[in-house]
């Protein structure tokens, strides 16, 4: 087979892998919205439904590697160019390109997926501690924090009953699965960036991207998430600089 | 060659709903708990817990909580 030809199927096999991709997601996106609706916003399954249509995305991006390694290098090769040359690392660093676009679409599809219904389970949340709550043994209307989504203790101003206040599942959920998902979001931007300095640096083999811009990147993403977390439960202001320096510090000595 | 593409989209949906239907069928369902509010009551005199004390026993009666 010739240069040309090697070249035509192996452009052709790339685009087929992105329309698959493509596909799988756009159909995804429409379907897992309802599976939450159906669900009365039940976590666990729309969880496990992702896991298992982002397996299938991922075996589908992992296809690029595995086939230039198994088939298409050795057929390059046989058509008259050298291992190594300059024309041989573009078309393998095509195939990695288009991975490259694949993680980082397949991250924002994960994303906004995961926080439109985090949004939802928010709101329902919300709507679910904005009712009124009376103390059990006086009546009287107790006041429900509706940025808090844990057990609590919680006194009646006018028996001195202490009440413990139980937000019920969805509102837990909020702590469990929407706040991560919206905060996620909100950074989104600052991890793909942080993602394509360390691709550059492993397709060109070198370290264009320093250690510290690198580092600073990461924190911008780091510190967005963290932030918008405190807007959802101002509780975690109190521990804002300890989880910085936490997720620094597993960033950068692991 | 649009029957090959006909029966890739099929395969693809298919896939789509094994996937979901699978989720649906093989999670485990928990009881969801209400939001609501429950008080601490002695089982000895059935005084309610007043403010700043502490859950081990009685204000009233002395007796253990729990």
């Amino acid at each position: 087979m010739s240069f040309n030809d090697t070249q035509t199927r192996w452009d052709g096999f790339l685009k087929k892998i992105e329309d698959r991709f493509e596909e799988i997601l756009k159909k995804t996106e429409a379907a897992l919205p309802l599976l939450f609706d159906a669900t009365d916003f039940e976590t666990i399954t729309f969880q496990n439904a992702w896991q298992g249509i982002y397996t299938q995305a991922n075996d589908l991006i992992y296809k690029i590697e595995d086939t230039w390694y198994e088939k298409v290098e050795d057929t390059f090769i046989n058509s008259g160019i050298q291992f190594g040359s300059k024309q041989l690392l573009q078309e393998r660093d095509k195939g990695l390109r288009v991975r490259f676009n694949l993680e980082q679409k397949l991250k924002s599809y994960e994303v906004s997926i995961f926080s439109d219904a985090a949004k939802k389970l928010l709101n329902k949340a919300k709507e679910i501690l904005s009712k009124d709550f009376c103390c059990t043994q006086c009546q009287a209307k107790l006041p429900v924090r509706d940025n808090f989504f844990r057990s609590y203790y919680s006194t009646c101003d006018y028996c001195q009953t202490v009440n413990t206040f139980e937000p019920g599942s969805k509102a837990r959920n909020v702590e469990h699965f929407a706040v991560d998902a919206i905060s996620e979001e909100a950074a989104l931007e600052h991890y793909l960036e942080y993602e394509r300095l360390k691709f550059e640096n492993d397709l060109h083999d070198k370290k264009i991207h320093k250690k510290d811009q690198l580092t600073s990147q990461y924190r911008k993403y780091i510190e967005t998430y963290l932030k918008k977390r405190i807007e959802i439960i101002p509780d975690y202001q109190d521990r804002y600089q300890k989880d910085l320096d936490a997720k620094m510090f597993m960033e950068t000595n692991y | 060659m649009q029957e090959k593409d006909k029966n890739k989209s099929k395969e693809e949906n298919n896939l789509l709903d094994d996937i979901l239907a699978n989720a649906l069928s093989s999670t485990k369902k928990y009881a969801e708990t209400n939001a609501g509010l429950e008080t601490k009551k002695c089982k000895s005199c059935g005084a309610a817990r007043p403010e700043d004390t502490d859950l081990k026993y009685c204000d009233f009666c002395g007796d253990q909580f729990y």
